[in-house]
Formats: C-alpha cells, sequence, structure tokens
C-alpha cells in the first residue's frame, strides 16, 4: 500500500547509509457501512445485555435490532443506519533504527459516536532475530481475526462474525512475540499479560479484565494457516459487579479457549474458528455461564468479485441472570446465522461489500419462555472499505 | 442453467486473465543482493523475507528487502510468481500486518534501476530487477 512518508530524504538517507534519524510514517484505514434490518425480531445470544430485558417481550415484539459490533455497542435496526460498522483509523509509526518503533493508533468507531479512541500505543522492539517485545496498548489477540477486526479491507465481510467479538478487545500490557521457521511451515508464538477494559454503553457499565495471561500458537505454510489460543484472566463489571460480590476485589476468573483453521485453494478459501469460554461462578450481572461459539466461511474469488458464504452459531449458557428478576431460570441463549455477501476490489486500495445477513434465535424453552420467541432478524449492509 | 453460465464466465475469465498475463509477460526477474552478501537463499527464503516472516540472512545478518514501485511489471510479476499472491492479496496481507503491529511493507524505491543502484550500496538489502539490467555491481541469487 502506498505510504505517506513525511520525511523522504531521510527515508533516502536511511536505506543508503544506516538509519539516522526516526522516519515517521502514516497508514490509514476506513469503513463506511450502511445497514438496515428488514423484519422484526431482535437475537443475539449475550442478551443479558438487551436494554430492558425485564419486559423483553415488549421490546422484542416491536424491534428489529442486530447487534453488529460487540464492543463498541454498534446496533443496527429498521432505520438506515451509518453508525455500527463505521470507523475512521489512523497510524502513525516513528523507527528509531536497530530494531526500536514506536506505534500509536487512534480510531473513531460508528458505535460510540466517532469518539476519538488510542486502540494502539505501544514501542516495539525486536530483541534478536526471532524475538520482538511489544509493550503498551494493543489488541488482545483472542480471535483469528481479533488484532484486525477494525481494518475491514483486511477480510472478505463487511463485519467479523458477532461469534468473534469479545467484550473486551484491548490489552494494556506487555507481548513476547516469536517468529521462526520449520521446514515449509512459518511459525509464530505470542505470550501476553496485562489488563484490559471496555467501555459497556448498552450497560452503562466498564467491562474490565485483570490479571490477563495469554498465549498464541499459529502456524501457516503456501495454503493452510493453523490458530490455536489461550488465556486467563479476572473478570467483573465496574459499576455493577460489586453488588453481586463479583467487584474488582472479588473479580470472577475465566478461561478463553479458541482454535482456527484457514485454507486456500487456488481462488477459492475456507476460514473455520470455534471458540469457548467459561467462568468460576456465573458472571453477573448477565448470568453467562460457559459460552461456546463458532463459524465456517467460504468463498471464491471471480476476477475482483469474491463472494462468500458464512455459517455461524453461538450458544451462551445464562443461569440466573441478575437483570432477569421476572424470573429467568437456567438456560441456553443460542442464535444461529447465515451471511451470503460479495466484495468488490473495485480499486487498488479499496474494496465495496454488499451482504445479507440471518440471524435465528436458537435459545431453550426456558429462554423462550422468558423473553419470548425471537424468531429472527435479517440485515442487509453495504459498505466501502479503504487503506492508505 | 446457471451453472452452465457460471461455467461459461470462469472460462471466459481464465481466457482473458491468460491473454492478459502472456502480453505482459517480461524476459526474466532477477533476484539480486550486494556482491558481498555470499547467502545462498532458497525460494523460501526470499518469500519469507519479503512477507516480513524472516528479518535475518542464513548467516545471520540483516536483511532489508525494497520493492519496485507499485504498478510496475516487474514488481507484478515477482508478486505473482515468487509471493503467489495478487496485488490485493498482497494489500491485505500488509493490512493485517501493518495495522497490527507485527510487520511493515518493504519500501518502494523506483524501477530496477533504483533498485540495483541501492542495492550496490548496501549489503543488507535484497531486491529484484529485470534481469536485462543485470551487471556487477549486484549479485544474482534467483532468475525465473
Amino acid at each position: 500500500m502506498k505510504r505517506l512518508i513525511m520525511t523522504p530524504c531521510l527515508l533516502a538517507a536511511s536505506i543508503g547509509m544506516g538509519a539516522q534519524a526516526a522516519e515517521l510514517k502514516l497508514n490509514g484505514f476506513a469503513s463506511v457501512v450502511a445497514g438496515k434490518t428488514l423484519n422484526q425480531g431482535t437475537v443475539f445470544a449475550r442478551d443479558g445485555l438487551s436494554e430492558t430485558p425485564i419486559n423483553p417481550a415488549v421490546t422484542n415484539a416491536s424491534d428489529a435490532t442486530l447487534m453488529a459490533d460487540f464492543a463498541t455497542g454498534g446496533v443496527y435496526d429498521d432505520d438506515i443506519s451509518f453508525n455500527p460498522d463505521s470507523i475512521f483509523g489512523l497510524q502513525i509509526s516513528a523507527d528509531l533504527g536497530r530494531g526500536l518503533s514506536a506505534t500509536g493508533q487512534i480510531t473513531g468507531s460508528g458505535g460510540e459516536d466517532f469518539d476519538a479512541t488510542i486502540a494502539w500505543a505501544y514501542l516495539s522492539y525486536e530483541l534478536n532475530d526471532s524475538w520482538t517485545m511489544v509493550a503498551g496498548r494493543q489488541r488482545l489477540p483472542l480471535y483469528f481475526y481479533s488484532d484486525y477486526l477494525d481494518v475491514g479491507y483486511a477480510y472478505h465481510w463487511t463485519r467479523a462474525p458477532i461469534e468473534t467479538q469479545a467484550p473486551i478487545d484491548t490489552l494494556d500490557g506487555v507481548q513476547f512475540r516469536y517468529q521462526g521457521s520449520l521446514g515449509d511451515w512459518d511459525t509464530r508464538l505470542q505470550v501476553y499479560g496485562g489488563s484490559g477494559k471496555n467501555d459497556f454503553s448498552i450497560i452503562s457499565d466498564e467491562a474490565n479484565a485483570e490479571n490477563i495471561v495469554g498465549a498464541v500458537l499459529y502456524a501457516s505454510n503456501d495454503w493452510l494457516q493453523l490458530r490455536a489460543t489461550y488465556m486467563v484472566t479476572d473478570f467483573y463489571f465496574k459499576e455493577t459487579g460489586p453488588a453481586f460480590g463479583q467487584g474488582e476485589d472479588n473479580a470472577v476468573g475465566s478461561a478463553f479457549t479458541g482454535i482456527a483453521a484457514h485454507a486456500s485453494f487456488g481462488q477459492g478459501f475456507v476460514i473455520a474458528e470455534v471458540v469457548t469460554y467459561g467462568f468460576d461462578e456465573v458472571f453477573q450481572p448477565t448470568g453467562w455461564d460457559d459460552y461456546i461459539g463458532g463459524y465456517i466461511s467460504g468463498g471464491y474469488r471471480l476476477g475482483d468479485f469474491t463472494p462468500h458464504i458464512t455459517f455461524s452459531s453461538e450458544n451462551q449458557e445464562i443461569k440466573d441472570s441478575a437483570f432477569s428478576m421476572a424470573g429467568l431460570t437456567d438456560g441456553d441463549d443460542a442464535t444461529d446465522s447465515v451471511t451470503v455477501g460479495v466484495r468488490w476490489d473495485f480499486h487498488p486500495q479499496a474494496a465495496f461489500k454488499l451482504e445479507y445477513q440471518v440471524r435465528m434465535d436458537e435459545s431453550d424453552d426456558n429462554i423462550k419462555a422468558f423473553y419470548g420467541d425471537r424468531n429472527e432478524v435479517d440485515l442487509a449492509s453495504l459498505g466501502f472499505d479503504v487503506i492508505f | 442453467m446457471s451453472f452452465l453460465s457460471i461455467k461459461k464466465v470462469l472460462s471466459t475469465t481464465v481466457v482473458v486473465l491468460a491473454t492478459f498475463f502472456s502480453a505482459t509477460a517480461l524476459s526474466e526477474v532477477a533476484v539480486v543482493v550486494h556482491p558481498s552478501n555470499d547467502n545462498a537463499l532458497t525460494k523460501a527464503d526470499v518469500t519469507r523475507i519479503f512477507l516480513g516472516k524472516k528479518r535475518a540472512y542464513p548467516n545471520g545478518s540483516e536483511a532489508i528487502p525494497v520493492d519496485q514501485t507499485d504498478g510496475s511489471a516487474v514488481r507484478t510479476e515477482f508478486v505473482h510468481t515468487m509471493l503467489k499472491k495478487n496485488d490485493q492479496q498482497l494489500k491485505a496481507y500488509w493490512a493485517q500486518l501493518l495495522f497490527t503491529g507485527k510487520s511493515t511493507p518493504p519500501k518502494d524505491v523506483g524501477g530496477s534501476a533504483e533498485v540495483k543502484a541501492l542495492i550496490a550500496k548496501n549489503p543488507a538489502l535484497i531486491g529484484y530487477i529485470d534481469a536485462n539490467q543485470l551487471d556487477d555491481s549486484v549479485r544474482v541469487v534467483l532468475r525465473f
């Protein structure tokens, strides 16, 4: 991609004679996406978060909403909206030479009224040919697409499946990254630790993760990419948590696991990912217990067009959610989704995307008895992704 | 019926693409380094260096890849044949690494003449040029 070089003279000098001064690079990305739900129903498997869960039947009878971005709270309804998936990002990076660099990335997402957020801010240092240390604010590398979830240009969907989105997506901490090779395979190991937090506008609270420790193992060859990850953390909601003995001092231990595989066959590709997380005790106020989610997606390039299809599914075990004062008992809050779309690479640095998504309520009877049958919700969206 | 038409579109696409590539085919592309760089490099080594997966030569010295200007015929040939990607796939690949702090794409330094001149001056650099422009100022590690 084209890089805006702010110091062209220094660039020439640094290649010819070795780096003498910091070389600044400015890069950016943007996605502008419009979407609209097409029928009634409101389905989301982590629905303990609904704004008015105490009387959900009323909410669901008239609303048609689709949660598009979990971390920013981007939700579509039956009016055309540009906010849930639109995002702008600007990255500035200073190469200080001898393997040291400083990078900052500021993003503004529609789900948060485009308030500027510092998504990444870190120092990176190459310890040797294989190991790099990254210290500061960075993405929590939970899912295959976590690191570049904001960069729509880098994947085929308008939005990555909700099944690949966690309530906390940022790590303030340190990461050690190893890059190596084994025969035809390239390998990468990431080990990280720190903490993270995220404003949860839907319930006016702040989700916190402390004592994060995790690892990612990644291997790739000509056609196959494999990824496995594990992370543990102490998790709590800042405002509502203490009322349930789960505040900062009594955070709930939780563990996250994930595996993914991406295969390319000529012009075609298939990716599948499955993740789980669980808690040492039921997480309140949402009543979350064990969770499993995943998807399988495939596409085929025909010139500049890439039609694709995705099947995804998630199941959140709910146990006596504190929000559910009207008497929700145990249950499986579950959804299945099907997404079809096409990506059109109409420009070397931009893509146009058209997508249709159906999310269906697959919850068990207990959940249905409480929330009512939330049916299905269909969403049509189109958008542009650019990088610069 | 629709299946048939898809097949037709596919075969047409293949013919069009084949015509395009044969029309723009080059003499040859040479991957080159500084004459004092005596590392033996395999195709996999070159690919790893240009995809940001390796930052040193087999002897342990630093490896810095340089690209030709985006859109040049030699670059397109290199990306297709050596990196086995099309331009869009390569851009998406670098977007993934760049915006996640894993690596930055090689610098664009110009055409074959500029690449050759820079490499002749710096033992860390590796690049690719039109084989017609080869001379003693650089050493060839691979040709295709």
